[in-house]
């Protein structure tokens, strides 16, 4: 448990929970007058050194630890040398120890010069961070925000570029190891196990079907990054191992990542159908895949009983949220139990792929952004209430419908066409509302039950 | 009459696209993977008997197995669905089928499903032995293509027919006007009202 209790305590907010000081109406609807003032947080950022990747996940430290304990995650091997070119697909980065100037960027809108100004602090200020981050991140920054947000990039811009560097070849280095590392043969790897065989055939199952509707994450390359990427966080996390659904969790990084660089390098945001060989280069693809990797791993490490067996995390979400439900839409609560709909039939899914499966791509990116904001309690707490909210949203559509299939159609698949036409204001007013319900019951547990 | 239906199988066999061909006449190529269960019903008629069809798909993989007593501890029907072109696929079949008959005895009705029979090309499980096991634990067992809509009919009707007479079996003389369809196979007719029940539907029965 060391490694995930390194991970937590680290990010963890002790003030977050009985934060009364959280003064900033959040049901003011406009996103950037939300404020979220939080009392500033030990450990976060007062050290730099410890700002090495993955707080708490970085290479060494856990090593001796984790093993001998069967929840947490495998840390990736040492890398004594930190030379990327000792790897033979990773191509060298570049050395320089200086921080690079930020790309040239047009006219900058006021929120992108507000995010500007805070990540072009010498060392950024993660609670300032966190603050501007929870009311949305302009698109051409998220990639960095979360990287930073979810503790894997260093807060110390002139070290950023090393750490990642490093981070970056330690990945390409773990999938070397991993026997996937040569070429893109998808079902020949005669290096691996049994075991992996059946964990790599259940990933390589579940990879086209992930975001049907969106061609990019079925583009060959973004496949082959997918299928690494879910492998490798797989056998790192035995006791979770691959579960249907990670596939999706990986797509906000994917885009965000992707988006980040289409906006910078060619100042045009991204479409749906991009096609990833020709406009984006390799070298950053490569950047993308370690990316994705490491923040997935920042995200699943708060929320690892959501994937170990019988899904401990996940079932006690269900019910919080089915426990809030009932305290704050006592009708809606009671027209669900009379035509027998259960919470864990569709708010399963909702917690199992956090919401990507009821939101467009980029309005889960937004919504996410409030989430990570909330540091390591964003998916664990967080997001119980904004199911809440979302439940709230629908709640007279849905105490409009009699049949337990059409309630059921609703809420599974129905909900993604509501959203469809989401923008800012909607999530906004979605994330206020998660706050008030926070705000309310996280202190009082005992409401709860 | 409410029929329970259960749909079992490997993950990526496809039991959420026979569902949505067989409820919706809808096929999408790239299906994304059922967490948990989902679930659809359609009303149809066996013989004179108006029956909802309430399926439940579940999860394939077996992580969520945890949750599959929820599903199938009540259920009238079990379809078992494997990949023709898996073999793989079919051994979870018979584990289903264990796992059944240990934990719900006879009471439930199962009925196999050699899915992607499209792909006959690349079959990988062979049809003696897919029949034998079938025969040998008392299931129906059919072909069907999710993709090219094929089977499917024939494969509820099936395991609608089998739950009907079940039923009637089990509540024999218990409900007025239910009759108890004789000789030949009974054929299932959608009906698209949702009222009553009143409509004849005539001759649904052959």
């Amino acid at each position: 448990m060391s490694g995930l209790q390194g991970f937590l305590g680290k990010l963890s907010d002790p003030s977050s929970n009985s934060d009364s000081t959280n003064s900033a109406a959040p049901g003011r609807s406009a996103a950037h007058n939300v404020g979220i003032k939080k009392k500033p947080i030990k450990g976060w950022d007062d050290d730099d050194d410890d700002d090495d990747g993955l707080r708490g996940e970085s290479i060494t430290q856990t090593a001796t630890t984790t093993t001998t304990t069967a929840t947490t995650s495998r840390p990736l091997p040492s890398s004594s040398s930190p030379q990327p070119s000792s790897v033979p697909s990773f191509p060298p980065a570049p050395t320089s120890q200086t921080p690079p100037s930020p790309p040239p960027r047009g006219p900058l809108s006021p929120l992108e010069a507000k995010f500007s100004k805070i990540l072009n602090e010498p060392n950024v200020n993660l609670e300032s961070l966190k603050a501007a981050a929870w009311c949305g991140c302009p698109e051409s920054d998220r990639g960095e925000v979360w990287r930073l947000l979810l503790g894997y990039s260093p807060t110390n811009r002139g070290r950023r570029e090393t750490v990642l560097e490093r981070k970056r070849g330690e990945y390409w280095k773990a999938i070397e190891g991993c026997g996937l590392g040569s070429g893109g043969d998808e079902h020949d790897h005669p290096g691996i196990t049994k075991t992996e065989q059946v964990l790599l055939r259940q990933i390589l199952v579940d990879l086209p079907r992930t975001a049907p509707s969106i061609p990019l994450f079925h583009h060959p390359s973004i496949q082959l990054l997918l299928k690494r990427v879910l492998y490798l966080w797989s056998i790192r996390n035995p006791a979770c191992s691959y579960v249907q659904g990670l596939n999706d969790l990986c797509c906000p990084f994917v885009w965000s990542f992707l988006s980040e660089h289409t906006l910078s390098a060619q100042s045009k945001p991204i479409t749906k159908g991009i096609d990833v060989t020709k406009e984006i280069p390799t070298t950053t693809l490569q950047h993308i895949e370690s990316d994705t990797y490491w923040c997935l791993t920042g995200l699943l490490n708060s929320i690892q009983d959501h994937y170990t067996p019988n899904q401990p995390g996940l079932q006690k979400q269900v019910y919080t949220l089915s426990k809030i439900v009932e305290r704050t839409d006592a009708n809606l609560s009671q027209h669900l139990t009379s035509h027998g709909v259960e919470f864990i039939q569709f708010a399963f899914k909702w917690c199992n792929c956090l919401l990507v499966r009821e939101f467009d791509v980029s309005v889960i990116c937004r919504l996410w952004d409030t989430h990570i904001s909330e540091g390591s309690e964003g998916f664990s707490v967080f997001h119980v209430y904004t199911c809440a909210a979302l439940l709230g949203k629908f709640s007279e559509e849905v105490q409009g419908i009699h049949d337990f299939g059409d309630l059921f159609q609703f809420l599974q698949g129905g909900m993604k066409e509501k959203t469809e036409a989401w923008g800012e204001e909607e999530v906004a007013v979605l994330c206020s509302q998660a706050f008030v319900l926070k705000s309310l019951f996280q202190n009082s547990q005992a409401h709860l039950t | 009459m409410r029929l329970k239906v259960v749909l079992l199988g490997e993950g990526r066999v496809g039991k959420t696209s026979i569902l949505f061909r067989y409820i919706r006449n809808e096929f999408q190529e790239k299906q994304q993977s059922t967490l948990q269960a989902s679930y659809m019903d359609k009303r149809i008629k066996v013989g004179s008997v108006d029956a909802q069809l309430s399926v439940w798909d579940t999860a394939g993989q077996e992580r969520f197995h945890a949750l599959g007593p929820i599903y199938y501890r009540d259920a009238d029907g079990a379809l078992l669905v494997y990949d023709i072109t898996d073999s793989e696929s079919f051994t979870k079949v018979r584990k289903w089928v264990k796992e059944l008959r240990k934990i719900v005895g006879n009471d439930i009705n199962i009925v196999i499903a050699g899915n992607k029979i499209d792909l006959e090309r690349n079959r990988q499980v062979s049809e003696a032995e897919v029949l034998e096991y079938a025969k040998s634990v008392g299931a129906s067992h059919f072909y069907t293509s999710a993709k090219q809509n094929l089977g499917l009919e024939e494969c509820f009707n099936e395991l609608a027919t089998k739950m009907v007479a079940q039923n009637k079996a089990k509540f024999a003389g218990g409900v007025a006007g239910l009759g108890v369809p004789k000789g030949g196979k009974s054929k299932l007719v959608v009906v698209d009202d949702t009222g009553g029940g009143k409509k004849s539907g005539g001759g649904s029965c052959c």
